[in-house]
């Protein structure tokens, strides 16, 4: 088993000007009161208050929490509450009502990883059992004859669920949890890379997953984007990665709606391009999510873009086979 | 299948003898190879399904007026609408600089709403499960729904990421024994399909069936509902169609899309509204405007009986005359689209 050499760049606050750092401070302050209260009795959360619990908004919710000052237990109930869910399979479904699909799994191997020293030992069986369930899982290949497709269709990534194509983001969730496992020379580590970087957009960028169909080139989204970037950190930096970054940072003073500007904040963030102004985009977005119903999912993954550093990089790399 | 005829002696309903998509392959498994099908026995409907066309050049006319004269000639009335919970369900996928025809125009959304409201409804909700966005506030934002539905006081609810029940698949041409359907859909009283009239590059057309891919949570069936892809396009629209009724649809047929739809094709003047009750009557009228024929469009054929009428002496035609607004779309350089062309 390898420890991971890989890091995120990192927010640095010594260079963040005073107001920055206000903005910055209250906007956190903001993310963090909410989503206390907005947590389940079960100590989940949905993507909605007051919602089932489910797996995604409660992973991230645990990852953004890690990271600032909440009382521990907090965060060990939400840990728990995903264990809870795990299936025999070691999948982790999308809502406690269900078995299937399981493509949050990756995110509740991030968030047991990122518990601190004390709890992680709690969660050490369940994210050996995820992994196994992470190395299982696989996207089916298809054919693409006549090539009507713009990727390489037999590359082997993660679905969202089984029995269907791999697609972007559960791929780029399924290596974020390999590397924070300390596997991103493992085999499907590798693949996943690649074929993340297949399906990079000509003009840099990605949307949920197709580069072309029918021959004609689809359009990147900012969040798909951002997400990949955060996942293929730390990979050898290309001209195709450069127009990625490019297209995010254009695009970022664009946008208003959270979960875009935490991705993009995050996906430039693990290239080292986090703007100066990151602090404006969250207090930007949080304005424009005021205007809307809460949203746990949301907030968290802003809260967790606000700290400038991916969440599981503050803490100790966990090994399934110590 | 049965050789079902009309009172003219033309077919009710076309024959399914032969796949569309044959020649293909399994890339068609991305964006909708069909399943091998499991046609069931049907009877026409007993009366014809009433289908609405109004003219509207643009959408800065009384849109609200056209509607409520679709739903008044429908036979919808404020007995039937009153103190009901209506959910709007418009066509909401992707946005991008200057190609406002990818989804359903906010002003049809807007009028529907007040048309609604002056039937004096109990409440009207607009709510979307976007296919290829996750991120729902995005679409809002680029699209201008948002801002639209904030000046109406609508609500949105983002389907993707609801609460959801498990109900069994009441068509069954797929192999999926249930679905999972968002609590917001399920509570309705009346659920409105307000589609965007446009080609699409597996299906020939999306319209007020296919509109209805947008109920399944992306939680569950992925971005863009590869479940539903994988099972098959034709046959997944059929099952949800059979599982989850609109009780109306209204398409926003003022500027549609052709060629390369549903997201990448060209704006195409229509200049009209159609509202109907029967989506599968809706979806051949829409066929037709365009220059289709609805008999050799697959899921219209699995439903044709089963769901609703598709030959046109069974769909009684208000308002306008389909020949009067018929605008030929332009279809993509492949057989299983040209092949769906009215020669």
């Amino acid at each position: 088993m390898r420890s991971t050499t890989c890091r995120w760049g990192g927010l640095n606050r010594t260079d963040m000007s005073d107001d920055s750092v206000k903005v910055h401070g209250a906007s956190q302050d903001q993310l963090v009161d909410r989503l206390l209260d907005h947590a389940n009795e079960d100590g989940g959360w949905g993507y909605r208050p007051g919602t089932l619990t489910a797996a995604e908004p409660t992973a991230w919710a645990c990852l953004a929490l890690q990271l600032q000052k909440v009382p521990r237990n907090t965060v060990v109930r939400a840990l728990r509450q995903l264990a809870g869910m795990q299936l025999s399979s070691g999948g982790v479904p999308v809502t406690r009502d269900v078995d299937h699909p399981c493509w949050t799994t990756p995110l509740a191997i991030l968030a047991w990883l990122s518990a601190d020293a004390e709890s992680s030992t709690l969660f050490l069986d369940h994210v050996t059992r995820a992994a196994s369930w992470l190395n299982e899982d696989r996207g089916i290949p298809v054919r693409n004859e006549p090539p009507l497709l713009g990727h390489n269709t037999q590359l082997i990534g993660w679905s969202w669920t089984t029995e269907t194509h791999s697609w972007i983001e559960p791929t780029a969730y399924a290596v974020l949890a390999l590397k924070a496992l300390g596997e991103e020379t493992h085999d499907r580590a590798r693949e996943g890379v690649r074929l993340l970087l297949d399906r990079v957009l000509p003009e840099g960028g990605w949307n949920y997953g197709n580069p072309k169909v029918m021959g004609q080139t689809l359009r990147p989204f900012p969040a798909t984007t951002g997400i990949v970037l955060t996942a293929i950190a730390c990979e050898h930096r290309d001209a195709s990665i450069d127009r990625s970054i490019g297209y995010l940072s254009k695009t970022l003073p664009t946008l208003r709606a959270p979960v875009s500007v935490a991705w993009a904040l995050m996906g430039l963030s693990a290239w080292g391009a986090r703007p100066a102004d990151a602090a404006a985009h969250i207090h930007r977005a949080l304005d424009r999510a005021s205007t809307s119903a809460p949203n746990c999912h949301s907030d968290a993954l802003l809260l967790s873009a606000s700290a400038g550093t991916f969440p599981f990089q503050s803490t100790r790399i966990a090994r399934i086979d110590d | 299948m049965t050789d079902q005829r009309d009172h003219t002696g033309q077919p009710a309903c076309p024959s399914l003898t032969r796949r569309h998509f044959l020649g293909l392959g399994s890339a068609a498994v991305l964006g909708g190879a069909a399943a091998v099908y499991g046609y069931k026995k049907r009877r026409p409907p007993e009366s014809p399904s009433q289908t609405f066309i109004a003219t509207a050049r643009d959408y800065g006319e009384a849109l609200d007026q056209r509607i409520l004269d679709g739903l008044t000639e429908l036979g919808i009335d404020r007995k039937f609408v009153q103190n009901k919970r209506i959910v709007l369900k418009p066509n909401l996928v992707e946005t991008a600089p200057g190609q406002s025809h990818i989804n359903t125009h906010p002003a049809v959304v807007v009028a529907a709403a007040e048309a609604f409201r002056r039937l004096d409804a109990g409440e009207v909700i607009v709510a979307e499960g976007q296919g290829h966005r996750r991120d729902s506030m995005i679409v809002l934002d680029e699209s201008g729904m948002g801002e639209a539905l904030l000046e109406a006081g609508l609500p949105f609810v983002d389907l993707n990421h609801e609460e959801f029940d498990t109900i069994p698949n009441k068509g069954r041409h797929t192999g999926l024994a249930n679905f999972h359907v968002p609590k917001t859909i399920l509570e309705a009283d009346l659920l409105v399909s307000i589609p965007k009239m446009k080609t699409h590059h597996w299906v020939g057309m999306t319209g007020a069936m296919k509109n209805l891919f947008g109920v399944m949570p992306g939680i569950v069936y992925g971005w863009p509902k590869n479940v539903l892809h994988h099972q098959g396009i034709h046959e997944s629209i059929v099952d949800i169609n059979s599982t989850v009724r609109s009780a109306i649809s209204i398409v926003d047929g003022i500027v549609g899309m052709e060629g390369d739809g549903p997201i990448m094709g060209e704006p195409k003047n229509v200049g009209c509204v159609i509202v109907g009750s029967n989506p599968v009557a809706v979806d051949a009228t829409c066929a037709r405007i365009m220059a289709l024929e609805p008999s050799r469009i697959d899921y219209l054929k699995q439903a044709c009986g089963y769901i609703g009428p598709v030959s046109e002496r069974r769909i009684a035609q208000r308002g306008e005359t389909i020949n009067s607004v018929t605008t030929p779309f332009q279809m993509l350089d492949f057989p299983h689209l040209q092949s769906l062309r009215r020669t």
